[in-house]
């Protein structure tokens, strides 16, 4: 295994939109950041949306310049589809052990042309498009990916070269190998983000099992113009749907799946999503089924009250479970909690679960900070300091702390590299020092990325 | 080409993945077997399909396959310009494949 190492200023674990805040504005104060991600690009969960609520705005006009300002900036380094093993304190600062995993492609040399992808023979699921449709065994993870630069997923590789005779700038290489590199940092930015929460302990909403029962990152992709199909279409035929229901609460405020809390953002995004689909599908009918609206921030009050006005109905309903009729049409079996409490079962040809927002990211003892009993990373001073963990010079950025929406996640970003500063000059570190010299990477890729 | 360049083409001709293939005996065998029966899905697919445009339902009971696989390989084929989206008959799109002539244009 080759073996590299970088010195930095500020290692940022993560590469959503509250880390890559974080990293532009330590860097832009002159301190050197290294961003750490586990996927194949930076952006986070946010890139794949289609909108964001209240203001409707695009998402990924938001994102795509911050993910471009990171990589271009000359003070930050990223390194990309890397697994953070080990984090410990060193002196006043810390060590970081990170395995950079091999693409299988040269990321100096390749230039994202894809024709490596149109080449390869196999098709595989893409996770990034909710696996509604294929991508190739080499693929550029998606458009706007940063790096636009392709690799190899040799768990579905037949190994056949296809890809690797129609390279132009002969990147490809099987035989890379992973490679061990060694962080000194003075500061860590924790920003790690979150998952949606796991639906197994649910099997009578039949996620996974129901082809028309999909999860709202899936309907973000639906909804995105370079989306899976280029319009709304159920999974099951391709049908376009006539009548979609939302179940809220899903995957939060669940004792059963050990989600007691509310994830804040599912009631705005249910939202947010209905009326996307309103606009995009002009004679759909959408049904909210929903225990209370929590619409408690900036603009959100209206924006519910405008969902109303555009005729998405709102209907107070427990959902106990969902079956499926012969045209797999998703059935809700609910109880109609505002009328008289009858249970009705009532037909949809789409049904969205609203997922919450659950804690992702490593195990414990990786990282040096603690937990809170709901697994978010546990803020020492939670109304003096949201940032600060309870390890001097560790800090925590976005939803790695709890469940927020992106206004928050990106205020949290700031802060965190406001405490993370304040720390590394506390250290007699001051910015703007050339880290050059004590770069010692051994690979180019690394090499080029750091300096 | 450059010097450079044709350094480079020289390199690409080694194929590492063949190099890994012979190094490993062989591809994996369940994702050769995998591999060989989405082209016998496609295949089938495409040969419902050069009677003319049809829909997702149309081409799953003419080849007898689940329709959301029918989605799942056209959408696919769609991304790599293989087939197009026609007009909206009903509920559903019409696909057509694309001639091999006007793919090459």
């Amino acid at each position: 295994m080759q073996q590299g190492k970088i010195a930095t200023d500020a290692l940022v674990i993560g590469g959503g939109i509250a880390g890559l805040q974080a990293a532009l504005d330590l860097a832009d104060q002159g301190f050197r950041v290294l961003i750490v991600e586990r996927e194949p690009s930076i952006g986070g969960k946010m890139i794949a949306l289609s909108k964001v609520f209240p203001t409707l705005d695009c998402s990924s006009c938001i994102c795509t310049p911050r993910m471009a300002a990171a990589a271009h900036h000359e003070n930050i380094s990223i390194l990309t589809y890397c697994e953070v093993q080990q984090v410990d304190p060193a002196g006043d600062g810390f060590t970081a052990r990170i395995l950079k995993k091999p693409r299988y492609v040269d990321e100096v040399v390749c230039t994202g042309c894809r024709l490596c992808e149109y080449a390869c023979p196999v098709n595989v699921a893409h996770e990034f498009e909710g696996e509604l449709v294929a991508r190739k065994a080499i693929y550029v993870p998606f458009s706007n990916a940063i790096p636009q630069v392709a690799m190899v997923d040799l768990d579905n590789c037949l190994l056949c070269g296809r890809c690797e005779k129609e390279c132009p700038p002969g990147a490809i290489d099987f035989f890379q190998e992973p490679e061990e590199v060694t962080v000194e940092a003075g500061t860590v930015i924790i920003a790690t983000g979150f998952e949606m929460t796991h639906m197994e302990a649910k099997p009578e909403y039949g996620l996974g099992r129901l082809r028309n029962v999909l999860n709202p990152l899936q309907v973000e992709r639906l909804l995105a113009p370079h989306g899976p199909y280029g319009r709304v279409l159920r999974p099951s035929d391709g049908k376009v749907p006539d009548t979609i229901a939302y179940i809220q609460c899903a995957g939060s405020r669940d004792h059963t799946l050990g989600v007691p809390y509310c994830s804040r953002v599912c009631c705005m995004y249910a939202i947010k999503q209905a009326m996307l689909l309103s606009g995009s599908l002009p004679l759909v009918e959408v049904t909210i089924y929903y225990m209370d609206i929590r619409a408690f921030g900036k603009g959100f009050e209206q924006f519910y009250q405008n969902a109303k006005a555009m005729g998405i109905e709102f209907v107070k309903a427990k959902v106990a479970k969902i079956t499926e009729d012969e045209q797999q049409n998703p059935v809700v079996r609910i109880e109609v909690i505002e009328e008289d409490g009858r249970v009705e079962e009532r037909a949809h040809d789409m049904v969205v679960l609203s997922l919450g927002i659950v804690p992702a990211g490593h195990a414990d003892g990786v990282l040096p900070a603690s937990r809170a009993e709901d697994g978010f990373f546990l803020a020492a001073e939670p109304k003096l300091a949201p940032c600060r963990t309870d390890h001097e010079g560790v800090f925590v950025a976005g939803t790695a702390a709890g469940p927020k929406d992106i206004p928050d996640s990106i205020v949290e970003g700031g802060a965190a590299a406001l405490e993370a500063a304040a720390h590394l000059r506390r250290n007699g570190r001051s910015p703007g020092r050339d880290m050059n010299a004590r770069q010692e990477s051994t690979q180019g890729t690394l090499a080029q990325q750091a300096n | 080409m450059s010097e450079n360049g044709a350094e480079k083409k020289t390199a690409k001709t080694q194929r590492t993945a063949v190099a890994l293939r012979k190094q490993l005996g062989g591809a994996p065998h369940e994702v050769l077997k995998r591999n060989k029966e989405q082209n016998r899905l496609r295949r089938t697919i495409v040969d419902a399909m050069r009677q003319g445009s049809a829909t997702v339902p149309e081409i799953a009971e003419t080849t007898k396959l689940p329709s959301h696989q029918v989605l799942w390989h056209l959408m696919a084929m769609k991304k790599y310009g293989e087939v197009v989206e026609g007009d909206q008959q009903g509920d559903y799109f019409k696909y057509v494949l694309v001639q091999k002539q006007e793919k090459a244009k």
